[in-house]
């Protein structure tokens, strides 16, 4: 049991998706459209959800719009309360869909691209979709929709960070949210052809320092590091089964969109149990929250309670063993298996 | 930041009462925070009308506290705001 109240639910309404980014943070076994629960059943999620104390749902995939009963969940959501994101290529959205979800109460629209040009976009989505994504920016801000430009970034695109920022403001964004690539599952395997080296790295975050100060009130610009480059791990979902759960298209839940490629974690299915038992009781999110899994050294760290051990997958694709302390950390006795991973600067 | 700003949120801003916790929430896309009693008596006034100095002299006046001291406090609970994409300048 605990009594911790999630704040957040991912629900990865399929995993279809017109795109085929090399780092697409899915896992590398996708589901298949058969897999995906109904629409009854995703309306039961989210009613559950509210009821469980989750105050935002961010729908996503894949590619969240290739289902048709998105106007129905976000109608569902908006009744109980619950504040909604829509996580997007924008590829597959029309002007009226859009105005759709905006009247059955969708209140903010994330949009992804991959570049800042359309040759580069999409060459990197492996889709001819940048124009379609300008169109749906548009469409976003006609209906009155607050607009977030997202921007997964690596070695191809890093050079197109500041052109990244020029076309959110132009896109009159609000926000804008320049993450690096995760590297785990996908991004892991074809990291040869994504991590930037640390002298990028540097650069990336002496620009977006700069251009902070400058857009500060204007543009919010969210930066996430490459952790890899980092001393100390990030508290991976804000610790594991602390704020988040994460419903995959078969009705699946995980405390972490990557957590289905860890071993020996058995999942509970929104079909088969409710959403306050699954989070309150299943061996999937008691494995590693709070601190009494841990190993040296996080377990007598002083700040184990800050970044909960870090990424359990990423500590898992690495050194095999999900319980280790995240490798990223300086402190971890697999720290030099990162270095390795690294590319010669 | 002075007091001819006149504080506004941002699209998709908002705040709610949650019966689950009994607090009060500020949502904003893709984050979420929670209000304690002081911050939310000065989120209430912001309605795009009033100035950083209106909300002072009526929480001054409310609160029956030293104007500078409510100014100083304004000032800095803005500046977090604006910092978080809150609020727009």
């Amino acid at each position: 049991m605990t009594d911790l109240i999630p704040t957040g639910l991912l629900a990865e309404l399929s995993h279809r998706c017109p795109l085929s980014c090399p780092y697409c943070s899915n896992p590398v076994q996708l589901q298949r459209r058969s897999d995906e629960i109904d629409t009854d059943a995703w309306l039961q999620v989210f009613r559950q959800a509210a009821d469980l104390g989750v105050l935002q749902v961010h729908l996503s995939g894949g590619e969240p719009t290739v289902r048709d009963d998105l106007e129905d969940i976000v109608r569902v959501c908006a009744e109980v309360d619950l504040y909604t994101n829509l996580i997007t290529s924008g590829v597959l959205l029309t002007e009226d869909r859009v105005q759709r979800l905006a009247t059955a109460g969708l209140d903010h629209v994330q949009l992804s691209f991959q570049a800042a040009t359309a040759a580069l976009s999409d060459e990197i989505g492996a889709f001819k979709g940048f124009d379609k994504k300008l169109a749906t920016a548009r469409f976003v801000r006609g209906a009155g929709l607050p607009l977030t430009i997202n921007a997964v970034v690596h070695r191809k695109n890093l050079h197109h960070v500041d052109d990244l920022l020029d076309l959110a403001i132009s896109l009159q964004a609000e926000r804008i949210e320049i993450a690096h690539t995760q590297y785990i599952g996908r991004a892991l395997q074809n990291r040869a052809d994504l991590l930037p080296t640390w002298p990028q790295v540097q650069a990336t975050n002496d620009l977006i320092r700069r251009r902070r100060k400058d857009l500060r009130g204007r543009l919010l610009i969210d930066y996430v590091v490459p952790d890899l480059y980092a001393l100390r791990p990030k508290a991976c979902m804000g610790g594991w089964g602390r704020e988040l759960l994460v419903v995959a298209p078969n009705g699946d839940v995980l405390p972490c969109h990557g957590a289905s490629s860890l071993p020996d974690l058995p999942l509970d299915n929104v079909t088969e149990n409710s959403l306050h038992h699954i989070w309150t009781s299943s061996p999937a999110f008691q494995r590693f929250r709070g601190t009494h899994w841990m190993p040296e050294p996080c377990r007598s760290c002083d700040r184990r309670d800050l970044d909960f051990g870090g990424c359990r997958c990423q500590a898992f694709a690495i050194t095999g063993d999900p319980a280790r302390t995240d490798p990223v950390c300086e402190l971890s006795p697999d720290h030099r298996l990162v270095d390795r991973l690294l590319p010669q600067s | 930041m002075n007091e001819a700003y006149t504080p506004t949120f941002h699209r998709g801003v908002r705040t709610r009462f949650d019966p689950i916790r009994q607090a009060w929430i500020l949502l904003a896309p893709e984050r979420v925070w929670f209000l304690d009693d002081i911050s939310r008596a000065v989120l209430d006034l912001v309605d795009g009308h009033r100035t950083l100095g209106d909300i002072t002299d009526r929480l001054a006046n409310d609160f029956d506290a030293p104007r500078e001291e409510i100014l100083t406090d304004v000032i800095e609970l803005f500046d977090t705001f604006v910092d978080r994409g809150v609020l727009a300048i």
